[in-house]
């Protein structure tokens, strides 16, 4: 009987921690915190039938990471700021990654292909049909963005702006965490709320 | 019956009460699920809208109210929870960019309709920029969401996933509230999750506070 009491105070006292310390990292992030190690996502296809892996940027000042899909409204509205943004940063030494994870229809690498060159996308679009990579980020809707710095750690982490309509927009955290760490500087803001569509993350086995 | 207690866990309070229920209350047990939490309310629920300037249709059967969507910050969302008290209520946080919580509507319109009589308050708080309430509120009529809608507006320095606790920012997301008003459900994507909610799974947990 007593065994039996001292299991059932086991299991509450799991169930308690379990709910209550449930250890977000971040802010807002269940997984990594600002100035953690970046998950390194290796050998990962590309849109361009290449393999893909973080250390392929070694030479990059920071490294923009974009969690994405191709059937989101939200994540389609920022895909023209994510290539501005390519085409002002990419002589200043930021790198800037597209991924992708879900695997409903319209994700899937073939669509991929598709959209990219619809939208003529100027930045690495991968595939993790895994979901690992994003489950490592905690990332948890599209378009959920990390900026890593020289060391790879993460400097920033969520938005890549206030709003997700572009003449609407007054604060836009990532450049500006950007500019920062170009400048040698902490992110003033190093991390808000991202906003988007649901990751659609499927059961794990 | 401990058994069925802590399964209805996911909320801290669960897993504290069965924590302090173990480790103080050893014998004491059976005390905690026939506890009649409903004696402890008010035993009417308030009908009338604190809010009835704003709806100019009043009629006491949801199917027949205007279908209207009000501006809602937290003070707002707060009174329309607190009307709702003695009932057991479904928020179901959505926007008409987000094409998971379009699929998942008609679900919550459902919960409704068949539960609406067993004291479930269905509430949908839409994230849509307020500029587009005209879409939201044809999106609503369309879907015959007979129940109270808001969409939210927050102050300009505010974000309404914040304001919301939006868990990762992400929708869908539902909230489930019991009989006393205490926020005891919330359904968010969780990266560690082994899965993630299913309509079944609110269901199941409205079903659970319905029968408390």
């Amino acid at each position: 009987m007593i065994r039996s009491y001292l299991t059932m105070v086991a299991v509450g006292l799991f169930v308690f921690f379990s709910y209550c310390d449930h250890g977000y990292s971040g802010k807002f992030n269940k997984v990594v915190d600002i100035g953690d190690q970046a998950p390194a996502w290796k050998n990962l296809i590309g849109v361009d039938n290449e393999q893909h892996s973080l250390k392929d940027h070694k030479d990059a000042k920071a490294v923009v990471v974009i969690f994405t899909c191709n059937h989101c409204p939200v994540a389609k509205a920022y895909e023209e700021r994510f290539k501005g943004f390519v085409k002002e940063y990419q002589d200043k030494g930021v790198d800037v990654v597209a991924i992708n994870v879900s695997n409903i229809e319209a994700d899937r690498l073939d669509k991929m292909k598709i959209r990219a060159k619809e939208q003529e996308f100027n930045f690495e679009y991968l595939y993790d049909p895994s979901q690992e990579i994003a489950r490592k980020y905690g990332a948890t809707c599209t378009p959920h963005s990390f900026v890593l710095n020289e060391q790879r750690q993460i400097a920033y982490m969520g938005k890549f702006d206030d709003n997700m309509e572009i003449e609407k927009v007054k604060y836009h955290y990532l450049r500006d965490a950007v500019d920062s760490l170009l400048g040698g500087e902490k992110p003033e803001v190093e991390e808000t709320l991202q906003v988007g569509c649901s990751i659609s993350y499927e059961e794990q086995g | 019956m401990i058994r069925t207690s802590w399964r209805q866990g996911g909320l801290c309070a669960v897993g504290i009460a069965v924590a302090l229920l173990f480790v103080v209350g050893c014998g004491s047990d059976g005390s905690d699920s026939d506890q009649p939490a409903a004696e402890q309310l008010p035993a009417e629920v308030p009908t009338a809208h604190p809010d009835s300037e704003q709806s100019s249709n009043e009629n006491e059967t949801s199917q027949a109210t205007e279908i209207a969507v009000v501006a809602a910050d937290a003070e707002v969302y707060q009174q329309v929870l607190d009307k709702h008290r003695g009932k057991v209520v479904l928020v179901d946080y959505w926007a008409l960019w987000c094409i998971p919580c379009i699929q998942r509507f008609p679900h919550t319109v459902k919960m409704q309709q068949e539960h609406g009589n067993e004291g479930l308050a269905v509430v949908s708080m839409s994230f849509d920029d307020p500029e587009r309430e005209g879409d939201v509120l044809e999106f609503l009529k369309k879907n015959n969401a007979s129940f109270d809608n808001l969409i939210c507006q927050v102050a300009e320095d505010k974000d309404c996933f914040e304001v919301f606790n939006v868990d990762g920012g992400a929708l869908p997301h539902f909230k489930v509230y019991d009989k006393t008003g205490k926020l005891r459900h919330t359904f968010a994507t969780d990266p560690l999750a082994e899965r993630q909610f299913t309509s079944s799974d609110i269901e199941e947990k409205v079903k659970e506070l319905l029968a408390e």
